[in-house]
């Protein structure tokens, strides 16, 4: 089932610790004890959560700077972003659409 | 008679005397001990010298008896070695060993300068790496991995090709400016029998009592144990699935892991420390280390070609 759509939004969990060692983020999710290593696109896309991004932003940001097929894109991004939401390390919300707020 | 003096004589008549407190200069911190560091020179303890760490002897019913691993207060550690030996470890600052008149000073001595000593220096938030090493143009060169891996045997050997040897077992990093520093602990290098005859090398004392603990202390009269130097390169030891020796750089979440896997008592220092703590002092040092997998046969058939190639690659590395 897909956790999220195009207006989701992403952010890095609290509770994490993460460096850059070599070329790769190490991400130690530090109430499990997790350690998560990210390299190149995955990497990427770690670096561009520095700040909360929709899913459609995020993918948008990739497809320019990779010069590759959207629709893989998504297929992909939305892949890695259900690892890491499972994991812990990544948080997903998904405003309401308009009209729907309590 | 008092407390003191009832002490004193138990521990005098168990200990065969050994009840005079000493200075040493020990691992890079100054300790007053009640128990002889057989391989530490006492150092004379001039006014206004700060003592870091004091050890003392008991018996062992007077230590706060707990689990065989009592870690529910990280400042306030026990550990049980057997129904004759125990250690309480305090503030980073004390170690109590008790003991019965059947403790051997050998078995004392093993664990004394192995886990007690690792577990004071994580409650003093110093890392303990375990590791052999030489040196190598000034600096320390570290050979880590599971135990019986050869750690020891492949330090040895080294020897025997000019490098000094600085510590069998483990030593203290510190990262000080962009520098790692590397403070060996003296424990004596420890050998198993089989290496001692592969190397040719005499065997002194026997390592403990246990039976199947066939290792002898041998002597290194070229150690270089008693300073500190900056760490250059870490070697990880590990067992090729074919007959191939080969040295490869890690990096990224492997450097991580197996780094974490060569802390000295690392599933205790994750219970004695602030777990952030200790592991944003591992993001630092390692950026500053360097991690290389040594690889090679289990068996000793290639002992020396391996010890070739890695000298070769420890003075290219020590050319930087």
């Amino acid at each position: 089932m897909q956790l999220f759509d195009d207006n989701s939004v992403f952010t890095r969990n609290v509770g994490l610790m993460a460096t850059d060692l070599d070329s790769e983020s190490i991400v130690l999710h530090v109430k499990s004890g997790k350690i998560f290593g990210m390299a190149e696109t995955g990497k990427r896309i770690w670096d561009l959560l520095s700040e909360p991004l929709t899913f459609a932003v995020l993918t948008q940001k990739l497809v320019a700077e990779y010069d590759i097929d959207p629709e893989a894109c998504a297929n992909d991004v939305s892949d890695y972003l259900t690892e890491l939401v499972k994991a812990g390390v990544v948080d997903v919300s998904t405003p309401q659409p308009a009209g729907q707020e309590n | 008679m008092g407390y003191c003096a009832r002490r004193h004589s138990r521990v005098q008549n168990r200990l065969k005397g050994h009840t005079n407190f000493r200075v040493y200069k020990f691992g890079g911190l100054n300790v007053r001990s009640e128990f002889e560091l057989s391989l530490a020179d006492p150092v004379a303890a001039k006014h206004g010298f700060a003592i870091d760490v004091e050890i003392h002897l008991c018996a062992l019913d007077e230590l706060s008896l707990g689990e065989p691993v009592d870690i529910s207060k990280s400042n306030d550690f026990f550990f049980y070695v057997s129904d004759n030996l125990a250690f309480r470890i305090q503030n980073g600052q004390s170690i109590s060993i008790g003991c019965t008149t059947q403790t051997s000073n050998s078995d004392i001595n093993l664990y004394l300068i192995g886990s007690a000593w690792g577990v004071l220096c994580h409650q003093r938030c110093l890392l303990p790496l375990h590791c052999s090493a030489v040196t190598n143009g000034g600096l320390a060169i570290a050979f880590c991995g599971p135990s019986g891996m050869g750690k020891s045997t492949l330090a040895a050997g080294l020897t025997q090709r000019g490098f000094a040897h600085l510590c069998d077992d483990v030593a203290m990093l510190e990262l000080v400016g962009d520098q790692v520093q590397f403070t060996p602990v003296e424990k004596g290098l420890k050998l198993w029998r089989d290496a001692t005859d592969t190397l040719q090398i005499p065997r002194g004392p026997r390592v403990g009592t246990e039976p199947d603990l066939d290792k002898y202390y041998v002597d290194m009269p070229d150690s270089q144990a008693k300073a500190t130097y900056g760490l250059g390169v870490i070697y990880i030891l590990s067992q090729s699935t074919n007959s191939e020796i080969t040295i490869t750089p890690l990096s990224g979440i492997e450097k991580f892991r197996i780094f974490l896997e060569n802390i000295y008592r690392y599933e205790w220092a994750t219970q004695i420390r602030d777990s952030q703590e200790l592991i944003s002092q591992v993001f630092q040092l390692l950026d500053h280390i360097e991690i290389y997998q040594f690889s090679r046969p289990k068996n000793m058939m290639k002992f020396a070609e391996g010890l070739d190639m890695l000298a070769a690659h420890m003075k290219s590395r020590g050319k930087n």
